[in-house]
C-alpha cells in the first residue's frame, strides 16, 4: 500500500510504502541539485563522509560497532546522477522491530542513528573533523583514480562526457581529481550546509508495518533545517543533437576495445518518452532485441552488445565490447539494426514481447525497498503520477510507425572507442 | 506419483522448505512465498569449471577434458535444433539467463506470468542438448569475447593470480571460462560426454521460489524430467599440498590505483562443516580486520587502506581460503599490520563485546537472508550444492558459534606461512 506523498517542508516530499511481505524496514533520503563542475566532488566526498561518521559516533569504528549491533543495520551513501542532476542518497535498511531479540524497538535506534548522521555530522567550527575528512577524501581521489577499473562503464562515462559537452551532464558524478584535490574540510562542511538548504529532497520509506514513528522524527528533524531554499530542478532537457559526429579513441593496454555510440533526435520537438521505451527495448533492451540476435548471436561479434535510453537526455545509447580488427564491422552492423528499426524491419512479436518484459520489470519493483523506491523516484524526475498500469498501459499503445518516425530522427552524434593497445593473448600485461 | 518429501522450517521466521526427492532422480526444493509477485526458478547441476576430470561407476579410467567446458555448454544449451530458447521466454515476458562458477551451472528464470509455462522452458531446453561443429564454431567467438572482457577486469585477476599463489594442483586456478586456446579444442562429442555425465538429475537440482506452490512445480516437473540412472559420478582432484605455492605475486594492468589480495589458504570442508566453517571464519576475520576492528582503524588513519578494504571466505569442493583485500599504495603494508594483529589477538585473545556484536548481525543477516524470491532462490541452491544441507542451517549453525570456535579458527586457518599476496599495480609504475 502507497499513502500519498506528503510535504514535510519546502520542496521535501515523503513516501510511505506499507507491504508486509518484508522483514526489514529501508529508508531512502535522496538530494537531487543541479549538476555543477566545481560541485560534484565536494558533494560526492559529503555524502559519503555523513555515512561514515557522526556526532553521536564520531569514528567509522564507532559507527560500524553500533550498525552491527543494530542487527546488521546498513547506512549507504549513492553518488549518482540523472542528466543534467546529481543525485545523492542516503539510504539505511534495518531489521524490523518483530525479530528484535530483546523487544527493543531496532526502528527508533536506526531512525536516529540515519538523522544524526544527515543532520548532526562530526563536526565542529564550520568544518568536518579532520581525520574523517581526509578518510573521505582519500576515499574519492580513489573512486575517481579508479573509475578506469571498469573499463565498460568507464566507456560509457567518457561517451557520455563527449555527448553531453558543455551540458551540465558532461560532469562525471564523482567530478574531477582537480577539483577533488582542493577541498578541504570547511569546503565540505559549507558544501553538506549548502545541500541540505537547496536540494530538491525526496524520502520514502518501505515498512512491513505502521511506523508512524518514521514521520514524526523526519518532520521535527528537517523542521530543524535554517534557510530552506530549495533549487528549481529541471529534470528533463533534451541534449542537441550534433551537425557532425564526433569520433573520439582512446588507446589503453587492453585486450578487448569497447565502442559507446551515441544517437540524439535531430527533430526540434522532444521525443516520446513511451516510443522510445519501446524503441530501446526492441533495438536493444532484451535477449529479445536486433542488437542480441544480430550483432551477437548471428554474428558472433560481441559477449555483450546493448542499448539503454537516457529518458531526460532524449539521447539513446549503444555500447559493445569487440575486437580491435572486429570495430569498423560492429559499428556497421549495429548502424544496420538501427537502419532496420527506421525501416520497421522488426516484428509486431518483438514489440509484443517489450510489453511484457516491461510488466515483468514492473513487478519486479515491488519485490524490494530499492524498487518501490527507484519508482518513487522516477515519478519525482518523470513529473508522472502514473501507475504502473498506466505506464504499461501507454507501452502497449505505441505504434510500429511511431517507433519507425522515432528511429528515423535519430543521428549519430557520438562515438567514443576505448582503443585495445594488447595484442589477442594480452601479451604485454604481465609484467 | 508418489514423492520422499522433507520440510525444513526457519524457526525464526517461519519460512519453510519442501524438499521433494522427485522419482527421475531430481531434487526439488521449493520455498512458497505467496505475498510476492514474482516467481524464481533455478535448474542446477553440480558441474563447474573445476570438474575437468572425471569418471562413472562403470569406468575404471578418469576423463580429462579442456578447460572452460561447462561454461561453454552453459551457452550452448540456450539453442535448441529448432529455435533459440530466449526467445521462448520472451514470449512470455520472462526473464531467463544462466551462469557458471567453480562448482555449478545453473539456469534460471523469473516471471510474473506464465510460471508453469516458463518451467516447461526451462526443463525441456536443458534436456534437449544440441551441438553441431557450426553451432560450436559460431559460440567460440562470443565466448572469445567473453573471456577477453575478463582478462580486462582487474578484478578478476588479482583473484586468480590469488588463487594460483595458493593452490598447487586444485583446478579452481583456471578461469572459468578457460581460455581462447582450450575453447578452441571443444567438439561436439566433447560437450556431449560432458552433457551426459553431470547433467544426469541424480547430480541436479531444481529450485523454485516466490509466488507458485510446490503442487505446481510438481504437475510440471511429473510430466517433463525424463528419469535418469544414478551412475555413480566421481570428480577427482589431483592431491593438494597445505602449502601455497607462492607468497607474492604481481602483476600490472590498466588501473587507477594498486589493487591487492591477500588469502590463507586453509583446511576445506564439506557439508554442514563447510557452512560452520564459512560463518566462524567471516566472523573471526571481521573482529580482526572489519571496519569496527582497531586495525581498521589504523590502516585507515595510516591511509594504507580505503572502503574498497573488505574481508571474505571462499570455499567449494577442495579449497577454502580466507580473503582480504582492496586498494593500497602499499598492499605488503597491509599484510605486515594484518599479520601482526592475528598474531597478537592469537596470544592476548579477541575482543569478547566485539565478537558479541558481530554475532549480533551475522543473526539479522541470517533472518533477510531470504527476504525476497531472487535471494531465497539462490540460498536454496547453495544448500544443495553444499551436500545438501537444509536453506535455513545457517541460523542454527551462528547460534551455537562461541569466542572459543573464533580463536581456534584464528589458530588453525590464519597462518603466517599459508598466506599469498596477490597485487595488480597500475601499467606504467615501476617495480
Amino acid at each position: 500500500m502507497q499513502n500519498p506523498s506528503v510535504c514535510l517542508g519546502d520542496g521535501i516530499a515523503y513516501t510511505e510504502i506499507l507491504d508486509p511481505k518484508f522483514k526489514t524496514c529501508g529508508l531512502f533520503i535522496r538530494m537531487f541539485l543541479t549538476r555543477d563542475p566545481e560541485k560534484s566532488a565536494v558533494r560526492a566526498l559529503v555524502a559519503d563522509l555523513l555515512t561514515n561518521c557522526s556526532a553521536d559516533y564520531p569514528t567509522l569504528a564507532a559507527l560500524s560497532m553500533r550498525k552491527q549491533w543494530l542487527y546488521g543495520a546498513s547506512l549507504a551513501a549513492r553518488r549518482g546522477g540523472v542528466g543534467d542532476v546529481q543525485e545523492l542518497t542516503i539510504s539505511a535498511n534495518w531489521l524490523d522491530d518483530r525479530f528484535a531479540l530483546d523487544g527493543e524497538s531496532v526502528t527508533d535506534a536506526a531512525l536516529d542513528l540515519t538523522l544524526g548522521c544527515l543532520l548532526f555530522p562530526n563536526a565542529e567550527n564550520g568544518a568536518f573533523e579532520e581525520a574523517a575528512f581526509r578518510f573521505a577524501k582519500q576515499n574519492l581521489l580513489d573512486t575517481i583514480d579508479c573509475e578506469i577499473n571498469q573499463k565498460r562503464s568507464y566507456a560509457l562515462m567518457k561517451g557520455a562526457e563527449l555527448a553531453y559537452a558543455g551540458e551540465p551532464a558532461a560532469c562525471p558524478p564523482y567530478g574531477t581529481r582537480e577539483t577533488a584535490e582542493q577541498l578541504t574540510a570547511e569546503d565540505a562542511y559549507a558544501a553538506w550546509q549548502e545541500m541540505l538548504e537547496t536540494a530538491q529532497i525526496e524520502i520514502v520509506a518501505v515498512t512491513p508495518s505502521e511506523k508512524p514513528q518514521i514521520r514524526e522524527k523526519l518532520t521535527t528533524a528537517f523542521a530543524g533545517i535554517a534557510n530552506r531554499n530549495p533549487q528549481k530542478i529541471v529534470f528533463d532537457t533534451k541534449s542537441p543533437c550534433k551537425a557532425v559526429t564526433e569520433f573520439a579513441e582512446e588507446p589503453m593496454p587492453v585486450t578487448q576495445c569497447k565502442m559507446v555510440m551515441v544517437l540524439k533526435s535531430a527533430a526540434e520537438e522532444p521525443l516520446d518518452h513511451d516510443v522510445m521505451r519501446m524503441l530501446h527495448l526492441v533495438l536493444g533492451g532484451t535477449t529479445g532485441a536486433l542488437l542480441f540476435a544480430n550483432v551477437r548471436e548471428k554474428l558472433s561479434l560481441c559477449y555483450y552488445c546493448a542499448a539503454r535510453y537516457q529518458r531526460t537526455k532524449h539521447t539513446l545509447m549503444i555500447d559493445c565490447g569487440v575486437r580491435k580488427d572486429k570495430l569498423e564491422e560492429a559499428k556497421a552492423a549495429i548502424l544496420e539494426q538501427v537502419e532496420m528499426m527506421k525501416k520497421g524491419e522488426f516484428t509486431d512479436a518483438q514489440m509484443e514481447e517489450a510489453v511484457l518484459f516491461q510488466a515483468h520489470a514492473y513487478a519486479s519493483a515491488t519485490e524490494s525497498h530499492s524498487g518501490y523506491a527507484a519508482w518513487i523516484f522516477n515519478q519525482k524526475i518523470t513529473g508522472s503520477d502514473r501507475t504502473i498500469e498506466e505506464s504499461l498501459a501507454a507501452l502497449k499503445a505505441v505504434t510500429r510507425e511511431q517507433v519507425m518516425q522515432a528511429a528515423q530522427s535519430l543521428q549519430l552524434d557520438t562515438v567514443y572507442v576505448l582503443l585495445a593497445t594488447l595484442n589477442e593473448d594480452g601479451e604485454g600485461a604481465a609484467q | 506419483m508418489k514423492y520422499e518429501t522433507t520440510v525444513f522450517t526457519d524457526s525464526r521466521t517461519g519460512d519453510t522448505c519442501t524438499c521433494i526427492h522427485h522419482p527421475s532422480g531430481l531434487e526439488i526444493r521449493v520455498m512458497e512465498q505467496p505475498d510476492f509477485s514474482t516467481a524464481h526458478a533455478q535448474f542446477g547441476t553440480k558441474y563447474g569449471s573445476i570438474n575437468v576430470r572425471f569418471r562413472k561407476a562403470k569406468d575404471t579410467e578418469f576423463t580429462e577434458v579442456p578447460a572452460g567446458i561447462a561454461h561453454f555448454l552453459e551457452h550452448k544449451l540456450f539453442e535448441n535444433e529448432d529455435c533459440d530458447t530466449f526467445s521462448l521466454f520472451n514470449q512470455i515476458g520472462a526473464n531467463a539467463n544462466a551462469y557458471t562458477s567453480f562448482d555449478r551451472t545453473v539456469y534460471l528464470f523469473s516471471c510474473s506470468d506464465r510460471f508453469e509455462k516458463g518451467l516447461e522452458i526451462l526443463l525441456d531446453f536443458v534436456q534437449k542438448p544440441y551441438f553441431t561443429e557450426q553451432t560450436v564454431a559460431k559460440e567460440q567467438g562470443i565466448i572469445a569475447q567473453e573471456i577477453k572482457m575478463y582478462l580486462d577486469d582487474a578484478g578478476d585477476r588479482v583473484f586468480y593470480q590469488l588463487l594460483r599463489g595458493l593452490y598447487h594442483n586444485h583446478p579452481v586456478t583456471i578461469d572459468i571460462a578457460g581460455s581462447v586456446e582450450s575453447i578452441a579444442q571443444i567438439t561436439p562429442e566433447l560437450l556431449y560426454t560432458c552433457y551426459r555425465t553431470f547433467y544426469n538429475l541424480h547430480n541436479m537440482v531444481l529450485c523454485c521460489t516466490g509466488n507458485i506452490t510446490a503442487q505446481r512445480v510438481l504437475e510440471v516437473a511429473d510430466r517433463l524430467l525424463i528419469p535418469a540412472e544414478n551412475e555413480g559420478l566421481e570428480s577427482a582432484f589431483l592431491p593438494e599440498p597445505e602449502t601455497i605455492v607462492t607468497p607474492y605475486a604481481a602483476t600490472k594492468m590498466a588501473v587507477g590505483k594498486t589493487m591487492f589480495m591477500l588469502g590463507f589458504k586453509s583446511r576445506p570442508e564439506r557439508g554442514e562443516e563447510e557452512l560452520r566453517a564459512a560463518l566462524i571464519s567471516m566472523l573471526t576475520f571481521a573482529a580482526i580486520a572489519g571496519p569496527a576492528s582497531p586495525l581498521y582503524q589504523k590502516l585507515m588513519a595510516e591511509e594504507l587502506i580505503n572502503d574498497t578494504f573488505t574481508t571474505d571466505y571462499f570455499s567449494g569442493d577442495g579449497f577454502f581460503c580466507l580473503l582480504a583485500g582492496g586498494e593500497s599504495d602499499d598492499p605488503q603494508a597491509v599484510e605486515d599490520a594484518l599479520l601482526a594483529e592475528i598474531e597478537r589477538a592469537k596470544t592476548e585473545g579477541l575482543d569478547a563485546a566485539l565478537f558479541e556484536t558481530l554475532k549480533r548481525a551475522a543473526y539479522g543477516e541470517a533472518i533477510t537472508a531470504n527476504y525476497s524470491p531472487e535471494g531465497a532462490v539462490s540460498t536454496l541452491v547453495d544448500s544443495f550444492m553444499t551436500d545438501r544441507i537444509s536453506p535455513f542451517a545457517r541460523g542454527e549453525v551462528l547460534s551455537k558459534l562461541t569466542l572459543a570456535d573464533a580463536q581456534e579458527c584464528l589458530r588453525e586457518r590464519f597462518r603466517a606461512d599459508r598466506v599469498c599476496l596477490s597485487v595488480i599495480a597500475p601499467d606504467g609504475t615501476e617495480g
